[in-house]
């Protein structure tokens, strides 16, 4: 197969300096050229005529895959008319895509595991993911790895084999989330009341949805407050606006109201049978009485 | 340079939209339901001061131009600066940017054939704008608070909810400066009776109008409902006889198209 390779390039090599070939010489760069513009205009009108219609990942992939066709026929055409035999070009591009594949697993793997990810739809351009400890932005999704911005704005490269292995939390898949408050209320609260309020201040917010109405989960009696969940939900780009202002208004609500949330308290105990703590008491000057002594 | 301190004339008129002149340093006052609102001319800017009350029901209204009031120290300003002023300030009222969802005072059925005509009230937005620059700025008299519609939490559509209820009554309809009356009329055609929960209009294809008896409406509302299910055919009437004569004061934000199938009803679920 070599040995034809060879006698095929040295044959195109002689009769590339006949004068006839350079007829042919001007053709394929025509050629070449005329692909190069057509999948340029392809690109544009991809962008200009589907820009509303489709997603930016999907729209990457269609302007990509047009435009490499697009190149790749008129490249092909160019060659055929410099005189090359394509059949034998392919067969030598069949021999070393299995000697490359063998040696290039990884990046085989990253490929196949792209086209998984893409046809799947699991991340899109845009799309704020969490894949292990890692959380950010979408930038790219390319067929061998997918690029994120992370919130502090640094660029990570995640192998696309990595993430098809992983569990990815997409953040804004859905248009509505849900945010979960752990509030905790003294003993000797009411707690009707305090139920009454926390519902009362998701009312007023108007970040937060009344519809799904808010859920009031008891966690049970803890150790120095009893503790509830208290579960909104607002519009996934708000998340960390209502997550803060829910916080900020259920404190002065509370203050307002004079509802105490505890800290942990600690209660010591010697029993009955211990000798009862020591307890000195102390005078301390009352300072507003000091100006009728002078 | 500022202008000698002018006499406030407090304006007794129902209507706070229109054209008002602003001269340079002058200051107008309008307060609508809830809203508090300050517009200053200076020298090169506009400023527009706002100031949101909790009452969303509030049924105050007060417009003084030019005004001596002095603008709350709490109220949010915006500023527009412009290298030529201009003195001749628009106020129009506008409907929500999105749906609103209203519910009736209490659930009730509309049996297959019937029809039910349901009277809602819904908050305006107040567009302030220059003759010769264009729109300033758009504002609601009140935020209202966001609303999930849909069958679940992944289908659906974001909306405002609607802090009244609809009546079947219009007289029990409470009379305020800041919100636009939409007849909203039901028409069951399936086979099954609807229970009314909660309706979603979709507010931003109507245009506002304001009629002789102090109330600003909007078109008629038609809600046919053929099938069982949440779906209905939408369609935009006239301005109801109640009205009386009307004047038109802001189209709508979107132009509906004919045929119009949205998503109107919906029964009340629980997200967990």
């Amino acid at each position: 197969m070599l040995d034809r390779i060879n006698t095929t390039v040295q044959d195109w090599a002689i009769r590339l300096w006949e004068a006839e070939q350079v007829g042919a010489l001007t053709q394929a760069a025509i050629l070449l050229a005329i692909g190069f513009f057509a999948a340029r205009l392809a690109r544009l009108a991809i962008v200009g005529g589907l820009a509303g219609r489709l997603s930016r990942q999907q729209l990457m992939l269609l302007r990509r895959g047009v435009s490499y066709t697009i190149l790749t026929l008129f490249i092909a055409s160019a060659v055929r008319e410099l005189g090359f035999d394509l059949s034998v070009l392919l067969g030598a591009a069949g021999i070393v895509t299995v000697a490359v594949g063998f040696a290039s697993q990884t990046s085989v793997s990253n490929l196949i595991s792209g086209l998984f990810l893409v046809l799947e739809r699991a991340v899109e351009v845009g799309d704020i993911i969490k894949v292990d400890t890692t959380m950010g932005e979408v930038l790219t999704v390319d067929l061998l790895s997918t690029k994120l911005r992370t919130f502090d704005n640094l660029l990570v490269r995640i192998p696309n084999e990595t993430l098809v292995k992983s569990n990815i939390t997409n953040y804004n898949r859905f248009p509505i989330r849900r945010v979960d408050l752990q509030v905790g209320v003294a003993y000797k609260e009411d707690l009707k009341k305090v139920i009454d309020l926390l519902n009362e201040v998701a009312y007023e917010n108007p970040i937060c949805l009344e519809e799904p109405a808010p859920l009031l989960i008891s966690q049970g009696f803890g150790e120095s407050s009893v503790n509830y969940q208290f579960s909104v939900w607002g519009k996934s780009e708000n998340f960390l606006d209502l997550r803060n202002s829910m916080q900020v208004d259920i404190k002065a609500a509370f203050d307002e109201a004079g509802i105490e949330i505890p800290f942990p308290h600690r209660s010591l105990y010697v029993g009955t049978v211990s000798e009862p703590f020591p307890v000195r008491m102390v005078e301390t000057p009352n300072p507003s009485k000091e100006p009728e002594e002078s | 340079m500022a202008n000698a301190p002018v006499q406030a004339q407090v304006s007794t008129q129902t209507k706070w939209w229109g054209d008002f002149n602003l001269g340079e340093s002058v200051t107008g006052f309008w307060h609508i339901g809830p809203l508090k609102l300050w517009v200053t001319n200076l020298e090169h800017e506009w400023r527009i001061y706002t100031l949101t009350g909790k009452d969303t029901l509030e049924t105050a209204l007060q417009v003084e131009v030019p005004s001596n009031h002095a603008p709350d120290p709490e109220a949010q300003v915006s500023r527009f600066s412009f290298m030529k002023m201009a003195t001749s300030l628009n106020l129009s009222p506008l409907l929500a940017d999105r749906a609103i969802v209203v519910k009736p005072e209490t659930p009730f059925y509309v049996p297959p054939g019937e029809e039910a005509t349901l009277y809602v009230s819904t908050p305006l937005w107040v567009k302030l704008s220059l003759k010769k620059s264009g729109k300033l700025i758009e504002l609601p008299t009140y935020r209202p608070s966001d609303t999930w519609f849909g069958s679940s939490t992944l289908v659906g559509e974001l909306c405002y909810a609607s802090r009244t209820v609809g009546q079947l009554d219009l007289d029990e309809l409470e009379l305020v400066p800041h919100r636009a009356v939409t007849p909203v009329r039901v028409r069951n055609r399936a086979d099954n009776p609807l229970l009314l929960e909660r309706i979603k209009l979709p507010v931003q294809y109507l245009s506002v109008h304001q009629s002789t008896i102090d109330r600003v409406w909007t078109e008629q509302l038609t809600l046919t409902r053929e099938e069982d299910g949440d779906l209905a055919e939408l369609q935009i009437g006239r301005l109801p006889k109640e009205a009386g004569p009307t004047e038109k004061l802001n189209g709508p934000r979107q132009h509906a198209e004919r045929n119009l199938v949205v998503r109107a009803f919906t029964k009340l679920f629980k997200a967990e």
